[in-house]
Protein backbone atom coordinates (compact mmCIF):
# COMPACT_ATOMS: atom_id res chain seq x y z
CA UNK A 1 0.00 0.00 0.00
CA UNK A 2 1.33 3.51 -0.85
CA UNK A 3 0.05 5.34 1.39
CA UNK A 4 1.24 8.72 2.17
CA UNK A 5 1.71 9.73 6.06
CA UNK A 6 1.36 13.52 5.65
CA UNK A 7 -1.99 13.22 4.21
CA UNK A 8 -5.80 13.51 5.87
CA UNK A 9 -7.32 10.28 4.51
CA UNK A 10 -11.14 10.39 4.07
CA UNK A 11 -12.77 7.43 2.82
CA UNK A 12 -15.18 7.46 -0.25
CA UNK A 13 -18.42 8.44 1.67
CA UNK A 14 -16.93 11.56 2.85
CA UNK A 15 -15.60 11.71 -0.23
CA UNK A 16 -18.64 12.00 -1.73
CA UNK A 17 -20.30 13.99 1.09
CA UNK A 18 -17.99 16.95 0.36
CA UNK A 19 -18.79 16.71 -3.35
CA UNK A 20 -22.37 16.43 -2.56
CA UNK A 21 -21.85 19.54 0.07
CA UNK A 22 -20.51 21.99 -2.32
CA UNK A 23 -22.90 20.76 -4.94
CA UNK A 24 -25.47 21.81 -2.67
CA UNK A 25 -24.27 24.83 -2.73
CA UNK A 26 -24.05 25.75 -6.51
CA UNK A 27 -27.43 23.98 -7.30
CA UNK A 28 -27.63 25.91 -10.48
CA UNK A 29 -24.82 24.90 -12.37
CA UNK A 30 -25.37 23.14 -15.06
CA UNK A 31 -23.64 19.36 -16.51
CA UNK A 32 -24.23 19.68 -20.35
CA UNK A 33 -24.55 16.53 -22.71
CA UNK A 34 -23.57 16.11 -26.33
CA UNK A 35 -27.51 15.89 -26.92
CA UNK A 36 -28.33 19.12 -25.85
CA UNK A 37 -29.49 17.98 -22.45
CA UNK A 38 -29.07 20.29 -18.99
CA UNK A 39 -28.88 18.59 -15.88
CA UNK A 40 -28.66 21.19 -12.72
CA UNK A 41 -26.18 19.54 -9.89
CA UNK A 42 -29.56 19.43 -7.50
CA UNK A 43 -30.91 17.29 -10.98
CA UNK A 44 -27.91 15.66 -10.62
CA UNK A 45 -28.13 14.78 -7.09
CA UNK A 46 -31.57 13.33 -7.72
CA UNK A 47 -30.55 11.27 -10.35
CA UNK A 48 -27.95 9.82 -7.96
CA UNK A 49 -30.15 9.28 -5.46
CA UNK A 50 -32.16 7.07 -7.70
CA UNK A 51 -29.33 5.26 -9.11
CA UNK A 52 -28.33 4.43 -5.31
CA UNK A 53 -31.76 3.04 -4.51
CA UNK A 54 -31.20 0.23 -7.52
CA UNK A 55 -27.83 -0.58 -6.56
CA UNK A 56 -27.29 -3.80 -4.17
CA UNK A 57 -27.17 -2.51 -0.34
CA UNK A 58 -23.44 -2.86 0.25
CA UNK A 59 -21.18 -5.54 2.36
CA UNK A 60 -20.07 -2.91 5.15
CA UNK A 61 -17.58 -5.19 5.63
CA UNK A 62 -15.75 -6.15 2.51
CA UNK A 63 -14.35 -3.35 -0.29
CA UNK A 64 -16.48 -3.34 -3.23
CA UNK A 65 -16.33 -1.64 -6.43
CA UNK A 66 -19.25 -1.43 -8.97
CA UNK A 67 -18.05 -1.30 -12.92
CA UNK A 68 -19.69 1.46 -14.85
CA UNK A 69 -20.03 0.55 -18.96
CA UNK A 70 -21.93 3.64 -20.55
CA UNK A 71 -21.62 6.35 -22.95
CA UNK A 72 -20.32 9.81 -20.94
CA UNK A 73 -23.61 11.30 -20.32
CA UNK A 74 -24.86 13.01 -16.93
CA UNK A 75 -26.62 9.46 -15.76
CA UNK A 76 -23.44 8.35 -16.19
CA UNK A 77 -22.05 10.71 -14.27
CA UNK A 78 -25.02 10.31 -12.07
CA UNK A 79 -24.05 6.73 -11.38
CA UNK A 80 -20.64 7.40 -10.53
CA UNK A 81 -22.27 9.43 -7.84
CA UNK A 82 -24.52 7.55 -6.81
CA UNK A 83 -21.98 4.65 -6.43
CA UNK A 84 -19.38 6.82 -4.11
CA UNK A 85 -22.51 7.38 -1.83
CA UNK A 86 -22.60 4.25 -1.03
CA UNK A 87 -19.13 4.34 0.11
CA UNK A 88 -18.03 1.82 -2.87
CA UNK A 89 -15.23 2.52 -5.82
CA UNK A 90 -16.55 2.90 -8.87
CA UNK A 91 -14.56 0.91 -12.12
CA UNK A 92 -15.38 2.88 -15.46
CA UNK A 93 -15.28 0.54 -18.83
CA UNK A 94 -14.78 1.68 -21.99
CA UNK A 95 -17.68 1.19 -23.92
CA UNK A 96 -15.83 1.05 -27.12
CA UNK A 97 -13.30 -1.39 -26.48
CA UNK A 98 -14.15 -4.76 -27.84
CA UNK A 99 -16.77 -6.95 -25.97
CA UNK A 100 -13.91 -9.74 -25.17
CA UNK A 101 -11.92 -6.80 -23.29
CA UNK A 102 -14.97 -5.99 -21.31
CA UNK A 103 -15.53 -8.93 -20.17
CA UNK A 104 -12.02 -10.43 -19.15
CA UNK A 105 -12.01 -6.62 -16.88
CA UNK A 106 -14.84 -7.89 -15.21
CA UNK A 107 -14.07 -11.22 -14.79
CA UNK A 108 -11.18 -10.28 -13.37
CA UNK A 109 -12.55 -6.80 -11.07
CA UNK A 110 -15.88 -9.54 -9.60
CA UNK A 111 -17.86 -5.94 -8.94
CA UNK A 112 -20.74 -5.94 -6.89
CA UNK A 113 -22.81 -4.40 -9.78
CA UNK A 114 -22.41 -3.64 -13.37
CA UNK A 115 -24.41 -0.29 -14.34
CA UNK A 116 -24.79 -0.64 -18.36
CA UNK A 117 -26.90 1.57 -20.91
CA UNK A 118 -29.68 0.89 -23.58
CA UNK A 119 -25.94 -0.09 -25.67
CA UNK A 120 -23.81 -1.77 -23.80
CA UNK A 121 -26.81 -3.51 -21.36
CA UNK A 122 -27.41 -5.99 -24.08
CA UNK A 123 -23.16 -6.69 -24.80
CA UNK A 124 -22.81 -7.41 -21.17
CA UNK A 125 -26.07 -8.69 -19.78
CA UNK A 126 -24.93 -12.84 -20.96
CA UNK A 127 -21.60 -12.54 -18.82
CA UNK A 128 -23.50 -11.07 -15.89
CA UNK A 129 -25.91 -13.52 -15.90
CA UNK A 130 -23.54 -16.37 -15.92
CA UNK A 131 -21.36 -14.50 -13.44
CA UNK A 132 -24.09 -14.01 -11.12
CA UNK A 133 -23.28 -10.29 -11.26
CA UNK A 134 -26.93 -7.28 -10.58
CA UNK A 135 -26.94 -5.83 -14.08
CA UNK A 136 -28.29 -1.95 -13.41
CA UNK A 137 -29.36 -0.59 -16.69
CA UNK A 138 -29.64 3.55 -16.89
CA UNK A 139 -32.55 4.41 -17.86
CA UNK A 140 -34.47 7.93 -18.74
CA UNK A 141 -37.68 7.17 -19.62
CA UNK A 142 -37.99 5.07 -16.27
CA UNK A 143 -36.88 6.53 -13.27
CA UNK A 144 -38.96 3.32 -11.68
CA UNK A 145 -39.87 4.64 -8.07
CA UNK A 146 -37.88 1.67 -6.03
CA UNK A 147 -38.08 1.84 -1.87
CA UNK A 148 -34.75 3.33 -0.39
CA UNK A 149 -32.57 1.23 1.55
CA UNK A 150 -33.46 2.15 4.80
CA UNK A 151 -31.44 2.54 6.43
CA UNK A 152 -28.48 2.99 3.73
CA UNK A 153 -25.79 0.72 4.66
CA UNK A 154 -22.76 2.03 3.52
CA UNK A 155 -19.41 1.11 3.13
CA UNK A 156 -16.26 2.09 5.02
CA UNK A 157 -13.62 1.94 2.32
CA UNK A 158 -11.40 4.80 1.22
CA UNK A 159 -10.83 2.91 -2.37
CA UNK A 160 -12.90 5.49 -4.90
CA UNK A 161 -11.92 4.46 -7.66
CA UNK A 162 -10.54 1.65 -10.25
CA UNK A 163 -8.84 1.82 -13.43
CA UNK A 164 -7.59 -0.43 -16.08
CA UNK A 165 -4.94 0.70 -18.32
CA UNK A 166 -2.53 -0.66 -21.12
CA UNK A 167 -0.38 -4.21 -19.11
CA UNK A 168 2.24 -5.94 -21.18
CA UNK A 169 1.02 -9.44 -20.81
CA UNK A 170 -1.48 -8.53 -23.12
CA UNK A 171 -3.93 -8.38 -19.30
CA UNK A 172 -4.88 -4.49 -18.83
CA UNK A 173 -3.15 -3.40 -15.54
CA UNK A 174 -5.60 -2.45 -12.68
CA UNK A 175 -5.15 0.86 -10.70
CA UNK A 176 -6.58 1.39 -7.72
CA UNK A 177 -7.10 5.23 -6.54
CA UNK A 178 -8.03 6.05 -3.20
CA UNK A 179 -10.90 8.88 -2.20
CA UNK A 180 -7.76 11.39 -1.09
CA UNK A 181 -6.34 10.79 -3.75
CA UNK A 182 -9.02 12.38 -5.90
CA UNK A 183 -9.69 14.86 -3.06
CA UNK A 184 -6.24 16.33 -3.33
CA UNK A 185 -5.99 16.20 -6.83
CA UNK A 186 -9.13 18.80 -7.64
CA UNK A 187 -7.87 20.86 -4.44
CA UNK A 188 -4.71 21.98 -6.70
CA UNK A 189 -6.86 22.14 -10.00
CA UNK A 190 -9.31 24.15 -8.58
CA UNK A 191 -6.62 26.56 -6.80
CA UNK A 192 -3.84 26.31 -9.92
CA UNK A 193 -7.32 27.27 -12.41
CA UNK A 194 -9.62 29.68 -9.95
CA UNK A 195 -12.53 27.61 -10.91
CA UNK A 196 -15.65 29.21 -10.31
CA UNK A 197 -19.61 29.36 -11.07
CA UNK A 198 -18.85 31.15 -14.34
CA UNK A 199 -16.25 28.78 -15.70
CA UNK A 200 -17.26 25.82 -17.77
CA UNK A 201 -15.18 22.72 -18.19
CA UNK A 202 -14.95 20.76 -21.48
CA UNK A 203 -14.53 17.37 -20.62
CA UNK A 204 -12.84 15.11 -22.95
CA UNK A 205 -11.71 12.36 -22.15
CA UNK A 206 -13.69 9.13 -21.41
CA UNK A 207 -14.55 8.86 -17.70
CA UNK A 208 -12.67 5.23 -18.03
CA UNK A 209 -9.51 7.92 -18.61
CA UNK A 210 -7.33 9.35 -15.40
CA UNK A 211 -8.00 12.52 -17.27
CA UNK A 212 -11.44 12.50 -16.51
CA UNK A 213 -10.49 13.08 -12.63
CA UNK A 214 -9.78 16.72 -13.35
CA UNK A 215 -13.10 17.51 -14.99
CA UNK A 216 -15.51 15.53 -13.16
CA UNK A 217 -14.25 16.40 -9.46
CA UNK A 218 -12.59 20.02 -10.21
CA UNK A 219 -15.97 20.99 -12.22
CA UNK A 220 -18.67 19.33 -9.32
CA UNK A 221 -16.62 20.77 -6.40
CA UNK A 222 -16.22 24.23 -8.27
CA UNK A 223 -19.65 24.70 -9.06
CA UNK A 224 -18.09 25.18 -12.58
CA UNK A 225 -20.01 24.15 -15.30
CA UNK A 226 -19.14 20.75 -17.16
CA UNK A 227 -19.70 19.92 -20.95
CA UNK A 228 -19.26 16.55 -21.15
CA UNK A 229 -17.89 15.38 -24.67
CA UNK A 230 -19.19 11.51 -25.39
CA UNK A 231 -17.39 9.58 -27.49
CA UNK A 232 -19.10 10.65 -30.88
CA UNK A 233 -18.44 14.35 -30.37
CA UNK A 234 -14.67 13.41 -28.97
CA UNK A 235 -13.58 12.16 -32.70
CA UNK A 236 -15.27 15.25 -34.53
CA UNK A 237 -13.58 18.98 -34.63
CA UNK A 238 -17.30 20.57 -35.47
CA UNK A 239 -19.00 19.09 -32.89
CA UNK A 240 -16.25 19.78 -30.27
CA UNK A 241 -16.52 23.39 -31.71
CA UNK A 242 -20.04 23.36 -31.28
CA UNK A 243 -20.59 22.19 -27.98
CA UNK A 244 -18.11 24.59 -27.15
CA UNK A 245 -20.09 27.55 -28.21
CA UNK A 246 -23.57 26.34 -27.04
CA UNK A 247 -21.72 25.67 -23.41
CA UNK A 248 -19.46 28.60 -23.54
CA UNK A 249 -16.78 26.77 -22.59
CA UNK A 250 -13.98 28.25 -20.53
CA UNK A 251 -11.80 25.43 -19.74
CA UNK A 252 -10.59 22.95 -22.21
CA UNK A 253 -8.76 19.56 -21.34
CA UNK A 254 -7.61 16.69 -23.27
CA UNK A 255 -4.78 15.02 -25.41
CA UNK A 256 -3.09 17.14 -28.05
CA UNK A 257 -5.31 14.98 -30.32
CA UNK A 258 -7.96 16.69 -29.63
CA UNK A 259 -6.85 19.79 -30.20
CA UNK A 260 -5.55 19.29 -33.44
CA UNK A 261 -8.99 18.15 -34.57
CA UNK A 262 -10.05 21.78 -33.24
CA UNK A 263 -7.55 23.39 -35.32
CA UNK A 264 -8.55 21.52 -38.42
CA UNK A 265 -11.89 22.58 -38.19
CA UNK A 266 -12.08 25.77 -36.73
CA UNK A 267 -11.73 27.67 -39.86
CA UNK A 268 -11.58 31.65 -38.63
CA UNK A 269 -13.60 30.64 -35.65
CA UNK A 270 -11.95 32.03 -32.96
CA UNK A 271 -12.98 31.53 -29.48
CA UNK A 272 -12.61 34.24 -27.00
CA UNK A 273 -14.07 32.85 -23.86
CA UNK A 274 -11.31 30.20 -23.42
CA UNK A 275 -9.26 31.42 -20.60
CA UNK A 276 -7.37 27.87 -20.31
CA UNK A 277 -6.33 24.97 -22.33
CA UNK A 278 -4.99 22.42 -21.07
CA UNK A 279 -3.84 19.27 -22.52
CA UNK A 280 -1.84 16.10 -20.92
CA UNK A 281 -1.19 12.80 -22.22
CA UNK A 282 1.31 13.08 -25.34
CA UNK A 283 3.88 16.02 -27.31
CA UNK A 284 2.02 18.95 -28.60
CA UNK A 285 3.20 19.80 -31.91
CA UNK A 286 4.51 23.30 -32.30
CA UNK A 287 2.32 23.43 -35.40
CA UNK A 288 -1.11 22.69 -33.98
CA UNK A 289 -0.15 24.74 -30.97
CA UNK A 290 0.49 28.23 -33.47
CA UNK A 291 -3.16 27.60 -34.81
CA UNK A 292 -4.65 27.04 -31.21
CA UNK A 293 -2.86 30.20 -30.21
CA UNK A 294 -5.10 31.88 -32.73
CA UNK A 295 -8.85 30.28 -32.17
CA UNK A 296 -8.08 30.54 -28.31
CA UNK A 297 -6.96 34.25 -27.88
CA UNK A 298 -7.01 35.00 -24.56
CA UNK A 299 -6.42 31.63 -23.31
CA UNK A 300 -3.23 30.35 -20.86
CA UNK A 301 -1.77 27.29 -22.24
CA UNK A 302 -1.10 24.44 -19.94
CA UNK A 303 1.08 21.14 -21.06
CA UNK A 304 0.38 18.88 -18.09
CA UNK A 305 2.16 15.32 -17.55
CA UNK A 306 1.27 12.92 -15.23
CA UNK A 307 -0.20 8.99 -15.95
CA UNK A 308 -2.94 7.03 -14.19
CA UNK A 309 -0.67 5.69 -11.50
CA UNK A 310 0.18 9.02 -9.96
CA UNK A 311 -2.85 11.11 -11.74
CA UNK A 312 -0.50 14.74 -13.05
CA UNK A 313 2.71 15.50 -11.68
CA UNK A 314 4.20 18.15 -13.73
CA UNK A 315 2.94 21.45 -15.78
CA UNK A 316 4.23 23.90 -17.96
CA UNK A 317 2.73 27.51 -18.64
CA UNK A 318 3.48 27.61 -22.16
CA UNK A 319 4.61 31.12 -23.64
CA UNK A 320 3.22 32.73 -26.94
CA UNK A 321 6.19 34.39 -27.44
CA UNK A 322 9.28 31.92 -28.41
CA UNK A 323 7.47 29.13 -27.76
CA UNK A 324 10.20 25.99 -26.41
CA UNK A 325 9.42 23.06 -29.11
CA UNK A 326 9.59 20.24 -28.10
CA UNK A 327 7.36 21.54 -24.87
CA UNK A 328 8.90 20.97 -21.33
CA UNK A 329 7.01 18.71 -18.89
CA UNK A 330 7.52 22.06 -16.54
CA UNK A 331 8.31 21.83 -12.96
CA UNK A 332 6.89 19.29 -9.98
CA UNK A 333 3.57 20.20 -8.92
CA UNK A 334 3.10 21.60 -5.39
CA UNK A 335 1.72 18.34 -3.86
CA UNK A 336 5.06 16.31 -5.60
CA UNK A 337 8.19 15.08 -4.41
CA UNK A 338 10.49 13.41 -7.09
CA UNK A 339 14.21 12.42 -7.92
CA UNK A 340 16.59 12.14 -11.10
CA UNK A 341 17.93 8.65 -10.45
CA UNK A 342 20.70 7.69 -12.70
CA UNK A 343 21.22 4.17 -13.78
CA UNK A 344 22.77 2.75 -10.64
CA UNK A 345 19.40 4.12 -8.60
CA UNK A 346 21.18 7.08 -7.20
CA UNK A 347 19.75 10.30 -6.51
CA UNK A 348 21.22 13.39 -9.27
CA UNK A 349 21.37 16.64 -7.80
CA UNK A 350 21.24 19.83 -9.72
CA UNK A 351 20.78 19.60 -13.83
CA UNK A 352 21.07 16.05 -15.34
CA UNK A 353 19.67 13.28 -16.85
CA UNK A 354 18.15 10.13 -15.53
CA UNK A 355 14.37 8.31 -14.46
CA UNK A 356 12.03 10.46 -12.97
CA UNK A 357 10.98 8.99 -9.51
CA UNK A 358 7.87 10.20 -8.21
CA UNK A 359 6.01 10.70 -4.82
CA UNK A 360 2.68 12.72 -4.41
CA UNK A 361 -0.79 11.91 -2.45
CA UNK A 362 -2.67 11.69 -5.41
CA UNK A 363 -0.46 8.38 -6.43
CA UNK A 364 -2.21 5.41 -6.88
CA UNK A 365 -2.95 3.07 -3.44
CA UNK A 366 -1.06 0.15 -6.08
CA UNK A 367 -1.88 -2.85 -8.63
CA UNK A 368 -4.30 -4.93 -7.89
CA UNK A 369 -1.20 -7.44 -8.32
CA UNK A 370 0.98 -6.81 -5.34
CA UNK A 371 4.03 -8.02 -7.83
CA UNK A 372 3.47 -5.46 -10.06
CA UNK A 373 3.24 -2.70 -7.52
CA UNK A 374 6.50 -3.78 -5.98
CA UNK A 375 8.33 -3.82 -9.79
CA UNK A 376 6.81 -0.32 -10.48
CA UNK A 377 8.25 1.27 -6.97
CA UNK A 378 11.76 2.20 -5.20
CA UNK A 379 12.19 3.18 -1.71
CA UNK A 380 14.59 5.70 -1.52
CA UNK A 381 15.53 7.26 1.78
CA UNK A 382 12.89 5.76 3.35
CA UNK A 383 10.25 6.92 1.28
CA UNK A 384 8.72 5.05 -1.56
CA UNK A 385 8.54 6.31 -4.68
CA UNK A 386 6.56 5.60 -8.14
CA UNK A 387 9.09 4.91 -10.69
CA UNK A 388 7.63 6.58 -14.48
CA UNK A 389 9.67 4.82 -16.73
CA UNK A 390 10.20 7.73 -18.48
CA UNK A 391 13.57 9.17 -19.11
CA UNK A 392 14.17 13.07 -18.43
CA UNK A 393 16.50 15.75 -18.15
CA UNK A 394 16.40 18.63 -15.66
CA UNK A 395 18.29 21.84 -16.65
CA UNK A 396 19.98 24.95 -14.77
CA UNK A 397 16.71 26.70 -14.63
CA UNK A 398 15.21 23.81 -12.85
CA UNK A 399 12.90 22.79 -15.62
CA UNK A 400 12.37 18.86 -16.57
CA UNK A 401 12.27 17.95 -19.99
CA UNK A 402 11.23 14.51 -21.54
CA UNK A 403 13.46 12.51 -23.47
CA UNK A 404 11.59 8.85 -23.89
CA UNK A 405 10.33 5.66 -22.31
CA UNK A 406 12.49 2.83 -21.05
CA UNK A 407 10.12 -0.16 -21.68
CA UNK A 408 7.44 -0.37 -24.36
CA UNK A 409 5.07 1.94 -23.33
CA UNK A 410 4.15 4.51 -25.90
CA UNK A 411 1.42 7.28 -25.91
CA UNK A 412 -0.87 7.13 -28.83
CA UNK A 413 -3.49 10.11 -29.21
CA UNK A 414 -2.55 10.17 -25.93
CA UNK A 415 -3.57 6.99 -24.69
CA UNK A 416 -0.86 4.24 -23.26
CA UNK A 417 -0.20 1.56 -25.43
CA UNK A 418 2.01 -0.98 -24.07
CA UNK A 419 3.61 -2.48 -27.55
CA UNK A 420 4.13 -5.66 -25.63
CA UNK A 421 0.32 -6.22 -25.62
CA UNK A 422 -0.22 -5.08 -28.88
CA UNK A 423 2.75 -8.25 -29.82
CA UNK A 424 0.45 -10.45 -27.75
CA UNK A 425 -2.79 -9.78 -29.59
CA UNK A 426 -1.29 -10.41 -33.25
CA UNK A 427 -0.19 -13.76 -31.86
CA UNK A 428 -3.28 -14.65 -30.50
CA UNK A 429 -4.02 -15.03 -34.71
CA UNK A 430 -3.75 -18.64 -35.47
CA UNK A 431 -2.50 -17.47 -38.99
CA UNK A 432 0.66 -15.51 -37.22
CA UNK A 433 4.07 -17.18 -36.26
CA UNK A 434 5.75 -13.92 -34.94
CA UNK A 435 4.79 -10.46 -34.61
CA UNK A 436 6.65 -6.54 -33.83
CA UNK A 437 4.98 -3.61 -32.79
CA UNK A 438 6.94 -0.23 -32.86
CA UNK A 439 6.26 3.00 -33.75
CA UNK A 440 7.84 5.57 -36.12
CA UNK A 441 7.65 9.31 -36.42
CA UNK A 442 4.65 10.70 -38.59
CA UNK A 443 3.13 13.76 -39.45
CA UNK A 444 0.86 13.57 -36.71
CA UNK A 445 3.25 12.19 -33.83
CA UNK A 446 3.61 8.59 -33.90
CA UNK A 447 2.59 5.90 -35.74
CA UNK A 448 2.16 2.21 -34.90
CA UNK A 449 3.67 -0.20 -37.45
CA UNK A 450 3.65 -4.13 -36.92
CA UNK A 451 5.70 -6.57 -38.47
CA UNK A 452 3.75 -10.48 -38.40
CA UNK A 453 5.28 -13.05 -39.72
CA UNK A 454 3.23 -15.74 -41.49
CA UNK A 455 3.50 -18.38 -43.64
CA UNK A 456 -0.13 -17.82 -44.67
CA UNK A 457 -2.37 -15.50 -47.00
CA UNK A 458 -3.04 -12.61 -44.98
CA UNK A 459 -4.04 -9.19 -45.16
CA UNK A 460 -3.86 -6.45 -43.03
CA UNK A 461 -7.52 -6.05 -42.69
CA UNK A 462 -7.57 -9.76 -41.66
CA UNK A 463 -5.54 -8.73 -38.65
CA UNK A 464 -7.67 -5.38 -38.20
CA UNK A 465 -10.37 -7.46 -38.36
CA UNK A 466 -8.75 -10.14 -35.42
CA UNK A 467 -7.34 -7.24 -33.67
CA UNK A 468 -10.94 -4.97 -33.16
CA UNK A 469 -12.00 -8.14 -31.21
CA UNK A 470 -9.12 -7.13 -28.49
CA UNK A 471 -7.54 -4.02 -28.31
CA UNK A 472 -8.81 -0.32 -28.54
CA UNK A 473 -8.37 1.44 -31.59
CA UNK A 474 -5.72 3.21 -30.17
CA UNK A 475 -3.57 0.33 -30.14
CA UNK A 476 -4.25 -1.17 -33.94
CA UNK A 477 -1.29 -0.63 -35.75
CA UNK A 478 -2.01 1.46 -38.99
CA UNK A 479 0.45 -0.25 -40.69
CA UNK A 480 1.46 -3.50 -41.58
CA UNK A 481 4.93 -5.27 -43.20
CA UNK A 482 3.69 -8.63 -43.89
CA UNK A 483 6.52 -10.94 -44.71
CA UNK A 484 7.40 -15.00 -45.05
CA UNK A 485 10.50 -14.04 -43.06
CA UNK A 486 11.21 -13.74 -39.55
CA UNK A 487 10.89 -10.45 -37.45
CA UNK A 488 14.62 -9.18 -37.30
CA UNK A 489 16.93 -9.58 -34.49
CA UNK A 490 19.45 -8.25 -33.10
CA UNK A 491 22.96 -10.07 -31.85
CA UNK A 492 21.14 -12.02 -29.22
CA UNK A 493 18.29 -13.12 -31.17
CA UNK A 494 16.11 -10.64 -29.28
CA UNK A 495 13.65 -8.85 -31.62
CA UNK A 496 15.13 -5.41 -31.70
CA UNK A 497 11.97 -2.58 -31.78
CA UNK A 498 14.25 0.19 -32.40
CA UNK A 499 16.25 -1.00 -35.36
CA UNK A 500 12.92 -1.96 -36.53
CA UNK A 501 11.67 1.81 -35.57
CA UNK A 502 14.86 2.96 -37.70
CA UNK A 503 14.73 0.98 -40.81
CA UNK A 504 11.27 -0.24 -40.74
CA UNK A 505 9.61 2.52 -42.37
CA UNK A 506 10.45 2.10 -45.83
CA UNK A 507 9.47 -1.81 -46.13
CA UNK A 508 5.96 -0.59 -44.64
CA UNK A 509 2.69 -1.04 -46.35
CA UNK B 1 -23.76 5.11 -58.46
CA UNK B 2 -20.28 3.47 -58.14
CA UNK B 3 -17.21 5.75 -57.79
CA UNK B 4 -13.89 3.67 -58.41
CA UNK B 5 -11.57 6.60 -58.14
CA UNK B 6 -12.67 6.82 -54.29
CA UNK B 7 -12.27 2.77 -53.63
CA UNK B 8 -8.73 3.30 -55.14
CA UNK B 9 -7.90 6.28 -53.34
CA UNK B 10 -8.74 4.59 -50.03
CA UNK B 11 -6.79 1.46 -51.19
CA UNK B 12 -4.00 3.29 -52.21
CA UNK B 13 -4.11 5.54 -49.11
CA UNK B 14 -4.83 3.52 -46.18
CA UNK B 15 -4.77 0.27 -47.09
CA UNK B 16 -2.58 -0.55 -49.86
CA UNK B 17 -2.22 -4.47 -49.61
CA UNK B 18 -5.86 -5.40 -49.06
CA UNK B 19 -6.77 -7.07 -51.87
CA UNK B 20 -10.02 -5.28 -53.72
CA UNK B 21 -12.44 -8.01 -52.81
CA UNK B 22 -11.91 -7.70 -49.23
CA UNK B 23 -12.30 -3.79 -49.40
CA UNK B 24 -16.44 -4.24 -49.25
CA UNK B 25 -18.93 -1.91 -49.87
CA UNK B 26 -20.10 -2.02 -45.63
CA UNK B 27 -16.51 -2.57 -44.29
CA UNK B 28 -15.97 0.08 -40.85
CA UNK B 29 -12.82 1.57 -41.83
CA UNK B 30 -13.28 3.64 -38.92
CA UNK B 31 -13.81 0.51 -35.91
CA UNK B 32 -11.15 -1.13 -37.69
CA UNK B 33 -8.47 1.90 -37.36
CA UNK B 34 -8.37 1.99 -41.66
CA UNK B 35 -9.11 5.41 -41.13
CA UNK B 36 -8.50 7.63 -38.06
CA UNK B 37 -10.07 11.46 -37.27
CA UNK B 38 -7.08 12.53 -39.48
CA UNK B 39 -6.86 10.37 -42.06
CA UNK B 40 -10.81 11.68 -42.39
CA UNK B 41 -9.89 15.17 -43.49
CA UNK B 42 -7.84 13.53 -45.85
CA UNK B 43 -10.34 11.31 -47.16
CA UNK B 44 -12.69 14.83 -47.27
CA UNK B 45 -9.83 16.96 -49.50
CA UNK B 46 -9.85 14.08 -51.76
CA UNK B 47 -14.13 14.42 -52.15
CA UNK B 48 -13.86 17.95 -52.46
CA UNK B 49 -10.83 17.87 -55.02
CA UNK B 50 -12.27 14.45 -57.34
CA UNK B 51 -15.55 15.54 -57.16
CA UNK B 52 -15.67 19.03 -56.65
CA UNK B 53 -18.12 19.10 -53.36
CA UNK B 54 -18.14 21.32 -50.51
CA UNK B 55 -18.05 19.38 -47.73
CA UNK B 56 -19.61 21.87 -44.82
CA UNK B 57 -17.85 22.55 -41.21
CA UNK B 58 -20.67 20.46 -39.60
CA UNK B 59 -19.97 17.39 -42.03
CA UNK B 60 -16.20 17.28 -40.55
CA UNK B 61 -17.72 13.78 -38.82
CA UNK B 62 -15.80 10.48 -38.82
CA UNK B 63 -19.43 9.35 -38.17
CA UNK B 64 -20.02 10.14 -42.06
CA UNK B 65 -17.54 8.09 -43.62
CA UNK B 66 -17.79 4.49 -42.02
CA UNK B 67 -17.67 2.84 -45.09
CA UNK B 68 -17.30 3.10 -48.80
CA UNK B 69 -21.06 2.91 -49.58
CA UNK B 70 -22.10 5.58 -47.31
CA UNK B 71 -19.18 7.86 -48.90
CA UNK B 72 -20.89 6.88 -52.31
CA UNK B 73 -24.28 8.11 -50.74
CA UNK B 74 -23.09 11.31 -49.56
CA UNK B 75 -21.26 11.88 -52.90
CA UNK B 76 -24.54 11.44 -54.82
CA UNK B 77 -26.64 13.14 -52.91
CA UNK B 78 -24.19 16.53 -52.96
CA UNK B 79 -24.09 15.87 -56.57
CA UNK B 80 -28.20 15.61 -56.72
CA UNK B 81 -28.07 18.58 -55.00
CA UNK B 82 -25.64 20.63 -56.91
CA UNK B 83 -27.19 19.22 -60.70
Amino acid sequence: MLHQENLTIIGTRALYERISGEMAKTPRSTVFSAQEERVSHEGLIAMAALIRNRLPCPDPTAEETVAICAEKTPDCLAAILAVLSTGRAYAPLDPTHPDARLTGILADLRPAALVVDETTGPRLRDWAQAADVPLLQLSRAAPDAVAPHAPIAVSQQSLAAVLHTSGSTGKPKRVEIEASALHVFQEWVVDELGLCVDDCLLSHAPFAFDLSFLDIYAALMSGAGLALADAKTARSGAKLMAMMQRARVTIWHSAPSALKLIAESAGDTILPDLRCVLFAGEPMPARTLQKLFRIFPKARFLNIYGCTETNDTFCYEVPRQNTPDPLPLGRALPYVDYVLADADGAEIAGPGEGELWVRCPTMMRGYADPALTARATVWHQGKLYYRSGDQVRRDATGLVHFIGRNDTIVKLTGIRVDLNEVDAALLAHPGVDEALSFVTPSADGLALNAWVTTQHDLSSLDLRLHLTQRLPLAAIPRHYTISRMEVPKNSNGKACRRQMAQNGQSTLV
Amino acid sequence: MSYPALRSFISAEFAIDVPAHQLTDDLDLIDTGIVDSLGVLKLIAFLEGEYDLVITPDELDADLYRSISQIEALISSKQMAAA
